[in-house]
This record gives structure tokens, C-alpha cells and sequence, in this order.
């Protein structure tokens, strides 16, 4: 192991050998048993390591968490909510299963009315005439036409075909 | 698993409670970084303060792979680093020295040790100012490690960065610091 090799696991061996493994511890022990430099650097960095894990910690004074809650209080609600996605998802589970609920039942009634409808309705156009057409545009799709009478009116400006006109 | 987790959920989905609980538990160690970080800053209070703040606005973004420990130190660091660079953008704007490091209040002496009852004090400001002469990525690295005792990983994932950087800076900034804080050998 070179020297500049063994800097990084110095740093790690001067604050805790432990966290290194069997054979990094190895490999520094040896080196350092070997190398006045490195066994010097060891000492300095143990040193520093003693002196700045003894620093009294600094403590904030006494109003500092009132203040701080009086900084949080003034924090705009509106725009965290509206950031939060989590917020989102607890807010709205509720809504969300009552919105399924609706939904299904929904769904249920509706296939009912559906199936009255349908049973009540005609099974083919034959009752379709020209003045279904009149009050109902969409009926112009149940003409014989070939909506090319349609497209020549419009390009001419001439007069379209009674059924193509009622859809215009 | 983050003894924090429970409450880091619980305020992210809008708990001040929770989120308070967390400032409790939290304020003394981020105020200690920010005051290591920034030798005795009188704003140190207000960037401490700050951090926290940003924090709740931005809890909900919280990753899971990580600890709030080291999610609020990251938010501190931050925090630290913006006001310094604006203090270091005034000061070019108003003096024309520049700025090297916040240490700038004379030459670290045993006298500023040796005064009587605020010993424990006055360790502490000559190791801030000493830590103060360092460059910051050196700094954040060593104060995580050294002061606040985080392990290699976590100072890792609070600095984004791969642990050998992280050995390698704190190696230089303790090689830095010996003879700074050679006034307290022997102590």
C-alpha cells in the first residue's frame, strides 16, 4: 500500500477502526507499522479527531422554537396542500370511494334504464322517413344518400338535396 | 429504518404536530452545525431557523432513501453555503479585501483559552474559528463527521457524494486543523 493510498483509511482508522473492514484494518496496520509518516499523520489525525469530538455544542437560545412555529404559522397553507401529494391522497381517499360507490351504482341503474330502452326501441329504420330528418339533423346518416349532393352544394353554393339539407 | 419515519409521514401529510415534534428533536443538532459551519455567526439562529422552515415546505418531497437526520443537515448546509455566498458577494461589492474564511478576528491564542470560567466557551470559538479557516467542502465534510458524528455513509448522502471524496476531505481538513488547534493539546 502506497501512502497516498492509505490517507483515506487513516482518516477512518483515527475515529473508528471499527467501521473498517478485516482486511483494510490489516493492510493500514501493517502500513503504518512501516512508515514513520503515515504513523505521524495517524497521531495528528487522532488528535484533531479528540479535540473536535470534545467541542461543547452550541445551543440555540430559549424563544428559538417559538419563533421558528411563529415562522411555520406564517408559511402559506394554500400552496404546501397543493404541493403535498401525500395530503392529496389521505384528503381525497374518502372521495374517492364514495366517488366509486356513485359510479357503480350509477352504472347499475343505468344499465336497467338501458335495457328498458332498448327493449322498447324499433329494430330497424323502416320507420325512417325524410321528415324524421327535419327535426332531427343527425337522421341525414340514415338517408340513402352518398353525401356527395352535400359535399357539391357546398363547393357550388348550389341548393343540396332535401335529406343533405336538413343536416346542414 | 428512520426512527423519524413516522413522523416524517405523518407531517408530510400536513401534521404540524408531527413536524414540530421533529424541530424538537432536531434543533439543537442543526443549530450546532450551523454555528460549527459558520463560527459563531450571530445569524446562526436565523439560518438554523431557516432551514427548518424550508424543510416543511418541502417535506413532502422527502425521499425515502434517506434519513430526515441527514435530510436536514443537507437542507442546513445548504442554507449555509446561500448565505455565505451572498455575505462573500457584499463583501466584494463594499470592501475591497477579500474574503478568507470567517475567521478574521485575529490569530487563535492560548489567552482566548485560558480566561477563567468560560473555558468550555472559549474551546468552542477556537475551534470555530479554526474550522472556519477551511474550505467549505472541506468544513461540512469534517463538521458532519467530527461534531456531529454522523458515519461515513450518512455524510456520504448528505453531501451527495461518493465516500472516498468524503474520506479524502476529511483526511486534508484534519491535516489542516492540527496546527490550528494546537493551542488546546495538552488541555
Amino acid at each position: 500500500m502506497t501512502c497516498p493510498a492509505a490517507e483515506p483509511l487513516i482518516a477512518r482508522y483515527a475515529d473508528d477502526p471499527g467501521a473498517l473492514t478485516a482486511g483494510e484494518r490489516q493492510q493500514i496496520e501493517h502500513h503504518v507499522a512501516a512508515c514513520d509518516a503515515c504513523r505521524i499523520l495517524l497521531d495528528d489525525q487522532r488528535h484533531v479527531v479528540r479535540i473536535l469530538q470534545a467541542r461543547p455544542p452550541a445551543t440555540p437560545g430559549a424563544a428559538f422554537t417559538q419563533r421558528l412555529a411563529g415562522r411555520l404559522d406564517s408559511e402559506p397553507q394554500g400552496v404546501l396542500a397543493l404541493a403535498n401529494w401525500r395530503a392529496w391522497t389521505v384528503t381525497l381517499t374518502p372521495v374517492a370511494a364514495a366517488l366509486i360507490l356513485i359510479a357503480w351504482l350509477g352504472v347499475g341503474t343505468g344499465t336497467a334504464t338501458t335495457s328498458r330502452e332498448l327493449a322498447a326501441a324499433p329494430e330497424t329504420f323502416t320507420g325512417w322517413t325524410e321528415a324524421n330528418a327535419t327535426v332531427d339533423p343527425a337522421a341525414v346518416f340514415l338517408q340513402p344518400s352518398s353525401g356527395d349532393g352535400l359535399i357539391e352544394a357546398v363547393l357550388t353554393g348550389a341548393a343540396a338535396p332535401a335529406g343533405e339539407r336538413n343536416a346542414r | 429504518m428512520d426512527a423519524d419515519r413516522g413522523l416524517v409521514d405523518a407531517a408530510a401529510a400536513g401534521s404540524r404536530e408531527a413536524f414540530d415534534e421533529l424541530v424538537l428533536r432536531y434543533q439543537g443538532p442543526v443549530f450546532n452545525l450551523v454555528r460549527a459551519m459558520t463560527a459563531g455567526d450571530t445569524d446562526a439562529e436565523d439560518l438554523a431557523q431557516e432551514a427548518f422552515v424550508r424543510a416543511w415546505r418541502s417535506i413532502a418531497a422527502f425521499r425515502a432513501d434517506s434519513t430526515f437526520r441527514t435530510w436536514i443537515f443537507g437542507i442546513a448546509i445548504n442554507v449555509v453555503r446561500t448565505h455565505r455566498g451572498r455575505r462573500s458577494r457584499l463583501r466584494q461589492v463594499f470592501w475591497s479585501a477579500p474574503a478568507t474564511g470567517e475567521a478574521d478576528d485575529g490569530p487563535l491564542d492560548r489567552a482566548s483559552v485560558d480566561d477563567g470560567i468560560e473555558r468550555p466557551l472559549a474551546m468552542r470559538e477556537v475551534i470555530d474559528r479554526a474550522l472556519a479557516t477551511l474550505p467549505e467542502d472541506m468544513r461540512a465534510a469534517v463538521v458532519l463527521r467530527d461534531v456531529q458524528g454522523l458515519d461515513y455513509r450518512e455524510i456520504a448522502d448528505t453531501l451527495g457524494l461518493p465516500i472516498g471524496t468524503v474520506e479524502s476531505r476529511i483526511f486534508r481538513a484534519r491535516q489542516r486543523l492540527r496546527p490550528l488547534l494546537e493551542v488546546l493539546r495538552k488541555k
